[in-house]
């Protein structure tokens, strides 16, 4: 997977492509949007992360020509402005995404695999997780063989995390996506739930498959050999 | 559109202008009008007394010649008057310079009624009638008719004279009318000097200035008390503004030193990599507390300066406290606390936004609440209303407190129990820009160790 960084904050870019390199991504970074735009049409990315005010070009002009052109690689818009305008532009020229400064590392990553991942996901019905067993039609959970028992939103909890598999989730995201809080709420109690389902999933079994990455989120994995 | 843009006094002076203008030529043109009919009856008058006088003399003469000669004796004591005879159509005679042109002639020599006709000739304008004579006795059989005719030049002349010297006096009547109106309009608009002098002077640092309205003239009375009271919004809001700044600077000051002091002591001297995580992490919270705070803070000035528009949909309070709750109630099961919801109540307002409302009161109240019991949510409707009050048992607040809770940044505790714990203290704040604006209201009651804080909303008008 390739990713076009055009940022014009120096530091900004270089992080976003240490970070994104190291979970697995080949990452270009632009410093101004003439270049970025030259990049974007010579080039072919999986997706495009723009900030919106760059030197030269804006990311917004960037992103309505290589649209008028019939490119259609997803495009995430950074910015440092949270207007309603700014956001109903971006979306209007067509980006995929739109992020505010300051975002958080695992957000960002999260929503790069979300748009990699869209008009191809494969919902599959059932899915098994080392020894954890999930049917999401008929909404059972076992594991190593043996029922638990889940309250609806433990079990909504459980599905994201697994069907978002070896991704950090950040709170903020668990807490939109299972619970509607779509704003800053009071995170601690993420912490709360994933605790208790820990205690459901994890806890009676030798091996852990929900890990906290700390000052990120979590992840629900299979753990590399123990 | 451009008219619009003119200024006061010019708006004045053109509309007087105007009205005198409309006045003075309708009043010209009626005076010629009426001194027009004037002349034309005097002529009427004159020509039928001739045309009776020419009858008289035809009645008394007895041959055509002798109606010629007593015609032209008639004729040398009248000015400007013309005559012409005709028996059976063919002229007979015609004074000096006369001549009717045919298309006149025939329609005057047809007419019965002594009709006045107006035609133009050889550089004339002429008036005139035609009369029929009694046949003088030697010719029995033959008609005559006369055409008596009138110069009306001088007529032309008096009124070309009276118009150019009506019209001259309309002019100057309505440049001297403007420039009176231009000078009574300055006169006029003088008490506005004062206003524009004041309001000039007026800046940032003077808000407190107010434009003097004792002296105005009632009609500007409303005028500078609206500005007035403009003035004392924005400097009521200017001062927020201060304030807000200040407290941010406070707010942003502290977490930055934390960050920057533990990063050089971390880089002080050589560490286990734990340590260095854990520095990291540390950072990570406190950087993310920023974060909030930020957001928080922008949500919140954008609420306030109606950027932030409410979405009306109809909102089910009971429905969205229930499903709040059961997410609160994760971090209230960690207390031993309950949350319960009863009661029900719709509302029309932007969904999102009164989630965050109630969800700020549920936290803030759990926060709060004495272990053990339990945070009670209500929604209740009235006539008017719908009520959402949070009720949680606890420490009751200071009524000293209670006054400045909904002010940014504001916290009840003096020192933070522990740093990270509480949000920015501007839950509240941002709850209380939700209602306002949503048109409703927040209020807050605590006594004997309860605490109740209440969201208002106006009851949706049934369709």
């Amino acid at each position: 997977m390739r990713l076009l960084i055009v940022e014009d904050e120096r530091k900004t870019g270089d992080y976003l492509k240490q970070g994104l390199t190291e979970a697995g991504f080949v990452v270009d970074v632009s410093n101004n949007g003439d270049e970025g735009l030259s990049l974007a049409t010579h080039q072919d990315y999986d997706l495009l992360i723009l900030d919106i005010m760059l030197p030269g070009i804006s990311g917004y002009v960037i992103l309505d020509t290589l649209r008028k052109r019939g490119d259609s690689t997803p495009v995430l818009l950074l910015s440092a402005r949270d207007l309603v305008e700014d956001r109903v532009r971006g979306l209007e020229l067509g980006a995929d995404d739109y992020l505010v400064k300051p975002f958080s590392f695992s957000e960002l990553l999260a929503r790069v695999r979300t748009l990699l991942r869209r008009g191809r996901s494969l919902d599959s019905n059932e899915t098994q997780v080392a020894d954890l067993h999930i049917d999401f039609l008929k909404r059972r959970v076992t594991r190593a063989g043996r029922r638990i028992d889940l309250t609806a939103k433990e079990f909504a909890l459980l599905e994201l995390l697994v069907r978002r598999k070896s991704e950090v989730l950040p709170r903020s995201l668990i807490a939109s996506q299972v619970w509607d809080m779509n704003f800053d709420s009071d995170t601690n109690v993420v912490e709360v739930a994933i605790r208790r389902l820990r205690s459901k999933i994890d806890d009676p079994s030798e091996l852990k498959l929900i890990r906290t990455v700390r000052g990120m989120g979590y992840v629900l994995e299979e753990p590399e050999t123990p | 559109m451009n008219a619009w843009r003119l200024s006061l006094t010019c708006r004045l002076v053109s509309l007087f202008v105007a009205v005198v203008a409309t006045l003075l030529i309708g009043l010209g043109w009626l005076t010629m009008a009426s001194t027009d009919r004037h002349f034309l009856e005097l002529d009427e008058m004159y020509l039928h007394d001739k045309g009776v006088l020419v009858q008289e003399i035809g009645k008394n003469t007895l041959g055509t010649d002798e109606l010629i000669n007593r015609v032209r004796e008639m004729l040398s004591s009248q000015t400007g008057l013309n005559v012409a005879l005709f028996e059976d159509g063919q002229a007979i005679y015609s004074s000096h310079g006369f001549s009717v042109p045919p298309d006149i002639r025939a329609a005057l020599l047809n007419d019965q009624t002594s009709t006045v006709f107006q035609w133009q000739a050889q550089g004339q304008s002429l008036r005139g009638i035609s009369v029929a004579l009694t046949a003088p006795s030697n010719a029995t059989s033959k008609s005559v008719r006369a055409v008596l005719a009138l110069d009306t030049e001088h007529h032309d002349h008096f009124m070309d004279e009276f118009r150019l010297l009506t019209w001259f006096y309309v002019a100057l009547a309505i440049l001297v009318g403007g420039l009176l109106a231009w000078w009574a309009a300055r006169k006029g608009l003088l008490p506005l000097r004062p206003i524009i002098q004041k309001t000039r002077h007026i800046s940032a640092n003077q808000l407190s200035d107010r434009i003097p309205t004792e002296q105005m003239p009632i009609e500007l009375q409303p005028l500078t008390q609206t500005l007035n009271q403009m003035l004392a919004r924005l400097e009521l809001d200017f001062s927020r503004l201060s304030a807000f700044s200040t407290d941010l600077a406070h707010e942003l000051r502290t977490p930055i030193s934390n960050m920057l002091v533990q990063t050089q002591v971390t880089l002080s001297k050589h560490r286990e990599i734990e340590q260095y995580q854990e520095a990291l992490l540390s950072m990570v919270e406190e950087l993310e507390r920023l974060s909030h705070m930020v957001s928080d803070m922008l949500y919140l000035a954008k609420t306030e300066h109606h950027v932030e528009i409410p979405r009306p949909d109809k909102t089910d309070l009971a429905l969205q406290a229930t499903e709040l709750a059961e997410f609160y109630q994760l971090m209230a099961d960690d207390k031993g606390v309950n949350i319960l919801v009863t009661g029900e109540g719709s509302v029309v307002g932007d969904r999102n936004m009164i989630r965050r409302a109630i969800s700020n009161l549920i936290s803030n109240a759990i926060r709060h609440a004495r272990a053990g019991t339990s945070v009670d949510i209500t929604v209740q409707t009235n006539d008017r209303q719908v009520y959402l009050a949070v009720t949680n048992e606890g420490d009751t607040i200071d009524p000293e407190d209670i006054s400045r809770i909904f002010d940014r940044f504001y916290r009840a505790e003096k020192a933070r129990p522990h740093p990270g714990a509480d949000g920015a203290g501007l839950g509240l704040a941002i709850t209380r820009a939700i209602m306002t604006a949503h048109a409703g209201e927040i209020e807050v009651s605590s006594a004997k160790g309860r605490t109740v804080f209440t969201l208002v909303f106006l009851k949706p008008t049934s369709r």
